[in-house]
C-alpha cells in the first residue's frame, strides 16, 4: 500500500506542479503535437519554411459579411488576407512566405489585409479597430504592423502597434504609403506595390534592434513536464524495485538535442502573438 | 468539530476574496492609467500645434485670426492643470473636455483656411504635420474609447451585487463618463450650404 500511496503522492505533486508552470508559462501554449511527431533529424536551430505554402484558406473568401451598423466585420487573423479578389493565389503564396520568413527571423508579425472598401467607416478606423482585435505581434514585444489596401475607395492605411511606433512614425507610414504604394497601385501592378511595401518595412524594423526571435529549442515547460516525468518515473520505479537506500542511479541522464523543436514547429499555422498594442499609430494615403 | 472547521476554512475564504474589494481596486487603477493615456494623447496634440502655427506664419498674407484663435485654444486647454485626479470631478472634467474641443474645432478651421492657400498646402512640412495632426486625433480618439471602456466596467462593477455593498462601505461612488461638451449643438445635424455668399 505504500508504493501506491507514494506513487499517487509523486503524481499528485507533478500534476501540481505542471499547473503551476502552465499558469505562468510566458509562452503561449503550443499543441502537443509537435512534441510527439518532430522529426528525428537535428534541424539547424533557425529553418526556413517548407516549400509547399498553405492555400488561401476559404474562410476569408465568404468573411465579407457586415456588422449591424454597416461597417465590415473582422476577417480572422491571417498573414495576408484578399477578400477583393485583387491578387493571384501565387502572389498572396508569395507574399505569406516573405511574411513567414521575416517573422522567423525578426520575430515581427505583418499582416495585410485587402478589402474592397471599408465605408462607412474611414479606413483609419477600420484598420485600428482590425489590429486591436487581431494584436498582431510577439507577446511581451508587441511588435506588429497591419497593412489594409481598401481596393475600391482606392486608400491605404499603414498602422503601427505601439513598440515599432519609434522605427515606423506617422510620417514615414504616410510617406511609404505616397511614395511606394500609390505609384505601383495607380498602373494595378498590386503586387509589385505590396512587395515594395514590404521592403520598406522591413528595412524600417530591422534598423529598430528589436528583441531577436526565440531560438526553437523546447519552450520551458515541456522541459518541465519531461523533467516532472523523469521523476515520477524514478520513483515509482525506486519503490517498486525493492530497498534502495539513497539516490539510485536511474539510467543515463536525458539529452535533449536543441534542434528537436525546430523540425516540428507550429504545426497548426500561423497565429497572431497576441502582445500588439494598436493604439492609432500609423499613416496612409490613396491614389 | 468538523463542522466548525469547515466553517472557518470557508469565511477565510471569503475574507480573503474580500466580496469584490480587489477587483475594485484592480479596476478604480485601470481607470485612473486610461484617463492618463488620454492625458498624454491631448498633450502630444498641444505639442504639435507651436510647429503648425510656425509653419503656418511663415506664408504672406495668412488668415491672421484663424491662426489666433488656434493659438489661443492650445493655451486654454494646456492651462487647465490635467491631473489623474480629474475623473472624479465631474464639473471640472466638462471644463476639460470644453477646451479640448476648443482646440479641435480651432485646428479644423485652420486646416479648412489652408485650402485656400496652394503654397501652404503643396509645402512638404506642412503635410507631413497633417499627417501627425491626423494619428494624434486617431490616438485621441482610441484612448477615449478605452478610457470609456474601463469607467463603464468600473461602474457596472460598483452597481451590481455584491460589489455594491463593499464600495458603499468604503465609499467608492460611480465615475462620470466622459461625455462631449455640448451634446444638444452636436445632435442637430449641420447645415451644409454651397451657396456662394451674398455680399
Amino acid at each position: 500500500m505504500a508504493n501506491a500511496q507514494n506513487f499517487f503522492k509523486a503524481a499528485f505533486f507533478s500534476t501540481l506542479s505542471l499547473v503551476a508552470v502552465l499558469a505562468f508559462a510566458q509562452t503561449p501554449l503550443l499543441p502537443l503535437t509537435p512534441l510527439i511527431s518532430a522529426p528525428s533529424v537535428s534541424a539547424p536551430s533557425v529553418s526556413a519554411p517548407s516549400a509547399s505554402v498553405p492555400a488561401v484558406p476559404k474562410a476569408a473568401q465568404e468573411s465579407l459579411k457586415r456588422l449591424s451598423d454597416g461597417t465590415l466585420a473582422l476577417p480572422p487573423a491571417a498573414p495576408v488576407t484578399d477578400l477583393s479578389a485583387t491578387l493571384a493565389p501565387q502572389t498572396v503564396a508569395q507574399l505569406t512566405q516573405r511574411l513567414a520568413e521575416f517573422e522567423q527571423t525578426q520575430g515581427t508579425q505583418i499582416a495585410l489585409l485587402l478589402v474592397p472598401s471599408t465605408q462607412p467607416e474611414p479606413i483609419a478606423d477600420f484598420t485600428n479597430r482590425v489590429g486591436a482585435a487581431w494584436k498582431i505581434g510577439r507577446r511581451g514585444v508587441g511588435d506588429g504592423v497591419l497593412i489594409v489596401v481598401a481596393v475600391q475607395d482606392r486608400k491605404g492605411w499603414i498602422s503601427v502597434a505601439r513598440t515599432l511606433e519609434g522605427a515606423i512614425p506617422d510620417v514615414l507610414a504616410a510617406r511609404i504609403a505616397r511614395e511606394t504604394m500609390a505609384p505601383h497601385f495607380k498602373t494595378g501592378d498590386y503586387a509589385g506595390g505590396l512587395n515594395a511595401t514590404l521592403d520598406r518595412l522591413f528595412q524600417l524594423i530591422k534598423t529598430e534592434g528589436l528583441t531577436p526571435p526565440d531560438e526553437n529549442s523546447l519552450p520551458p515547460w515541456a522541459l518541465l513536464l519531461l523533467v516532472v516525468l523523469f521523476v515520477v518515473i524514478s520513483i515509482a520505479r525506486q519503490h517498486g524495485g525493492g530497498q534502495v537506500v539513497g539516490r539510485g542511479r536511474n539510467g543515463a541522464p536525458i539529452f535533449i538535442p536543441g534542434g528537436w523543436g525546430g523540425g516540428g514547429g507550429r504545426a497548426g499555422g500561423w497565429s497572431s502573438g497576441g502582445g500588439g498594442d494598436f493604439s492609432g499609430g500609423g499613416g496612409g494615403g490613396n491614389w | 468539530m468538523h463542522y466548525l472547521k469547515v466553517w472557518v476554512l470557508a469565511l477565510f475564504a471569503l475574507v480573503l476574496s474580500g466580496c469584490g474589494y480587489n477587483e475594485i481596486q484592480s479596476q478604480d487603477e485601470a481607470v485612473k492609467s486610461a484617463w492618463a493615456e488620454v492625458l498624454s494623447q491631448y498633450q502630444r496634440r498641444a505639442d504639435l500645434v507651436p510647429n503648425i502655427v510656425n509653419t503656418v506664419k511663415g506664408e504672406a498674407n495668412f488668415e491672421q485670426e484663424t491662426l489666433t484663435r488656434v493659438i489661443e485654444a492650445r493655451s486654454k486647454a494646456t492651462s487647465i492643470q490635467a491631473s489623474p485626479e480629474l475623473v472624479n470631478d465631474p464639473q471640472a472634467l466638462a471644463k476639460f473636455s470644453q477646451a479640448q474641443g476648443q482646440l479641435s474645432s480651432a485646428l479644423s478651421r485652420l486646416l479648412a483656411v489652408v485650402e485656400n492657400y496652394p503654397n501652404l498646402k503643396a509645402n512638404q512640412g506642412f503635410q507631413e504635420l497633417r499627417v501627425q495632426l491626423e494619428g494624434t486625433e486617431n490616438r485621441i480618439a482610441i484612448a477615449r474609447k478605452r478610457y470609456i471602456d474601463s469607467v463603464q466596467s468600473y461602474n457596472v462593477l460598483v452597481r451590481q451585487f455584491p460589489a455594491n455593498l463593499t464600495a458603499m462601505i468604503f465609499s467608492y461612488k460611480e465615475k462620470a463618463q466622459f461625455t462631449v461638451e455640448n451634446e444638444a449643438a452636436i445632435q442637430t445635424a449641420p447645415k451644409v450650404d454651397f451657396n456662394v455668399p451674398t455680399k
